[in-house]
């Protein structure tokens, strides 16, 4: 009976709050910023989503990595294929040809450049992020 | 009371949650110097000052090509002896970092090289080299005799270097794509940003850690791993501009004989990566270690400061203290 006074009680104190306090806001706003940074600090950092692709320093297209596609760039002189979550340079006639011997790129932060045509690939992450960095693929 | 408190704390809370959300990643992308330029930051810029950041490696690529016909380096290159030219802010600080350097590795790095380069078919037009033939000797000779950074007389009071002999050129292209990444790393900190990486084809300054890989020299793989902690890094190496004859790899790094470095020594630097502070003089050491080889070059590295990582057909050698994790089967040779 005790006890059943006490919910009495307690039932009634709910009854007559408010349905939310101020309090309840800022414990909700808590666990928004509490989820915010755990997920921030799980998500896979090199996990490369999006190939970029720039002209001459201006990007032209921005293109998933989740989906197998061909692109045609330069109007066709040009061929950027995404396969398997990575993509490659496949076709070009530019006189170099070190941009197709680069082949498939997956992680964030790599890059497949063709200095004739001026395209540059990037790989990055949901927000854009680099990832890694790579020294030795400049021609020093 | 308790109400004004809490909302304080909901606000803040609100914004900090945003802030994480959307921290403002920028970065930018371009070419210079026959090759690819970005630079990555967090934080915010103005249009006003991407364009002056913009400017800076711009600006330096106009004063510094060999190609490009309105640079300064391109007028005196083109010009006969008695040659003068009067140089800007860059090209002077390139031109001094230049010459302490060539004496520091007793001529290792030359920046007067330019007609051993153009010879063995790596000019500009012809950036990742193309030949069907190798130069004769006497060729090679003519050609060395012209490549003395001597015939190059600077005047610190005027701001000019004169050329005295025809045929002499210079190209500071060995340090200027790492000068260039100093200078717009120095741009992009002067407006409070953060996380800035600057990467000129592979030049790299950072202000913060970075995953850094090194590209493996003889496969579409790296060869190595370091984390690099607010500070530059730079690579050298025989297997981009190059061609084969005969089954010989010729690449663009003259030594001091006028032939590419290495020719024919399986214990010869085909990549060399060094760590440092400034962009600049990693990627002037990166060069003179190629021709100098391991030994000759520990002091000079440590001389600087700098780590190494010189990797051969054979194995690897280090030098100095940062870690490089290597990911290939590569012998450690030292």
């Amino acid at each position: 009976m005790k006890f059943l006074r006490k919910d009495k009680n307690l039932i009634e104190h709910y009854r007559k709050s408010a349905p939310f306090t101020a309090f309840d806001l800022v414990l909700v706003a808590l666990i928004v910023f509490a989820v915010t940074v755990c997920v921030g600090a799980l998500s896979p950092k090199e996990e490369a989503a999006f190939a970029y692709v720039y002209v001459d320093g201006r990007e032209v297209g921005r293109y998933a990595l989740a989906s197998d596609r061909e692109i045609p760039l330069l109007d066709g002189r040009v061929t950027l294929t995404v396969s398997d979550g990575a993509v490659a340079i496949t076709g070009n006639d530019c006189p170099n040809g070190i941009c197709l011997k680069t082949g498939y790129i997956s992680k964030a932060g790599e890059r497949i450049v063709c200095v004739p045509n001026k395209i540059s690939v990037v790989l990055r992450t949901d927000d854009g992020s680099s990832g890694i960095y790579v020294t030795g693929g400049g021609g020093s | 009371m308790r109400k004004t408190i809490a909302a304080v704390i909901l606000v803040a809370i609100t914004a900090l949650s945003l802030f994480t959300l959307t921290s403002c990643k920028g970065n930018a992308e371009g070419f210079v110097f026959g090759t690819y330029y970005s630079y990555d930051y967090e934080g915010y810029l103005s249009r006003s000052e991407i364009g002056k950041i913009e400017a800076v490696a711009a600006d330096i690529d106009a004063a510094l090509s060999v190609s490009y016909e309105n640079s300064l380096v391109y007028a005196l290159n083109a010009s006969g002896a008695g040659g003068k030219i009067t140089l800007n802010a860059y090209a002077e600080e390139v031109y001094l970092l230049s010459s302490e350097i060539y004496a520091a590795c007793d001529g290792a790095f030359d920046p007067a090289s330019f007609p051993l380069t153009e010879l063995w078919k790596f000019s500009p037009d012809t950036f990742i080299g193309a030949a069907e033939s190798v130069p004769s000797e006497e060729e090679i000779a003519a050609a060395l005799a012209l490549s003395d950074f001597s015939f190059f007389t600077y005047d610190a009071a005027e701001h000019t270097l004169t050329k005295s002999a025809d045929g002499a050129k210079i190209d500071f292209g060995a340090v200027a794509k790492g000068y260039a990444a100093d200078k717009v790393f120095e741009a992009l900190i002067a407006c409070d940003v953060k996380n800035a990486v600057v990467d000129i084809g592979g030049t790299i300054r950072s202000s913060d850690e970075i995953e850094l890989y090194v590209a493996d020299p003889r496969n579409r793989d790296y060869a190595a791993r370091v984390m690099l902690d607010g500070k530059a890094v730079s690579t050298s190496g025989d297997y981009q501009r190059c061609y084969f004859i005969d089954g010989v790899r010729y690449h663009h790094i003259m030594d001091k004989t006028g032939h590419p470095a290495g020719l024919g020594d399986p214990n010869a630097p085909i990549s060399v990566t060094v760590v440092g502070y400034s962009a600049a003089v990693c990627d002037a050491l990166s060069t003179a270690v190629m021709v100098l080889g391991y030994e000759a070059s520990v002091p000079l590295v440590t001389g600087y400061g700098c780590s190494a990582l010189i990797i051969t057909e054979t194995g690897y050698y280090t030098i100095g203290e940062e870690v490089f994790e290597i990911l290939t089967e590569r012998q450690k040779l030292n």
